[in-house]
């Protein structure tokens, strides 16, 4: 995996999320062990979980927020597998009251992948700013810029990278389908 | 105007920072200009995929620690543990 901030706060962020673990896993481990469940669904939604209340923060969970953790990865238990595991539901389809509101429009994984290897510097600088919510200034020093002014010129450079790309994408879309 | 400078306007337009007066002006220029509605719509896909991307990553993180957890011997009571409650009778 490639560290997205500074070695240092990438650091700072794993043994956080390592302590998180070690005390709210078990928990929900055991719930979903009881209820007849498998190691890989107490996986699953536990992780689910974290993201959840990450988007939700924007900060790594706080260890006294494992209770709560627990609350929402027991919940995403039994809206997935309850019925007898009926309907296997993702992360990305789940409406909780917990998420954000903005609905996610299904974006093609190939699309993904298109962007990340388009872009991946940008994409990170665009994801420390918009998804992990990190203060301009902090972005400016984990990234290397001479200051937050040059951040943010580079960052609306990197939007408007992207979004011309979702633009010519859509464009051949549109070709292939007539 | 340069194109950055766009691109900044429409996200403060997205994002709700514009003031009120410049939002309605910028309303009312969506409705005569084609190509800045094409470009509101694509950045408005781009946070989308900026998101997955940042989910995406944030997915990574969470496997590594598991796999951490898991593999380390460091950590062979957690392990153990959470073995011990996934073992068929």
């Amino acid at each position: 995996m490639e560290d997205v901030c500074s070695s240092n706060v990438a650091k700072d962020r794993e043994s956080h999320f390592l302590d998180l673990y070690q005390i709210a896993f078990p928990v929900i481990a055991k719930y979903v062990s009881r209820m007849g469940g498998s190691f890989e669904e107490a996986k699953d939604v536990f992780q689910d979980a974290m993201i959840v209340y990450y988007e939700k923060n924007k900060i790594i969970p706080l260890l006294n927020d494992s209770a709560y953790l627990v609350g929402i990865s027991k919940n995403l238990w039994l809206k997935r597998y309850r019925d007898n595991y009926q309907h296997t539901i993702s992360l990305d389809k789940v409406q909780t009251d917990i998420m954000s509101e903005e609905d996610l429009m299904p974006v093609s994984k190939r699309l993904m992948r298109f962007l990340e290897v388009a872009g991946e510097k940008c994409m990170k600088l665009l994801k420390a700013f918009y998804y992990d919510q990190i203060p301009l200034t902090e972005i400016a020093g984990q990234f290397g810029f001479s200051g937050t002014r040059s951040a943010t010129v580079q960052k609306y450079k990197c939007l408007e990278k992207v979004r011309e790309t979702v633009k010519e994408k859509a464009l051949e879309y549109d070709d292939f389908m007539e | 105007m340069t194109s950055w400078n766009e691109t900044k306007r429409i996200d403060d337009y997205l994002l709700g920072k514009l003031p009120v007066n410049e939002a309605l002006l910028f309303d009312v220029q969506l409705l005569i200009d084609e190509e800045l509605e094409a470009n509101v719509k694509s950045q408005q896909r781009s946070y989308e995929i900026i998101r997955q991307f940042g989910r995406a990553q944030l997915r990574n993180e969470l496997e590594a620690v598991q796999q951490k957890l898991f593999t380390d011997p460091k950590y062979t009571s957690f392990k153990q543990k959470i073995v011990q409650l996934f073992k068929k009778p």
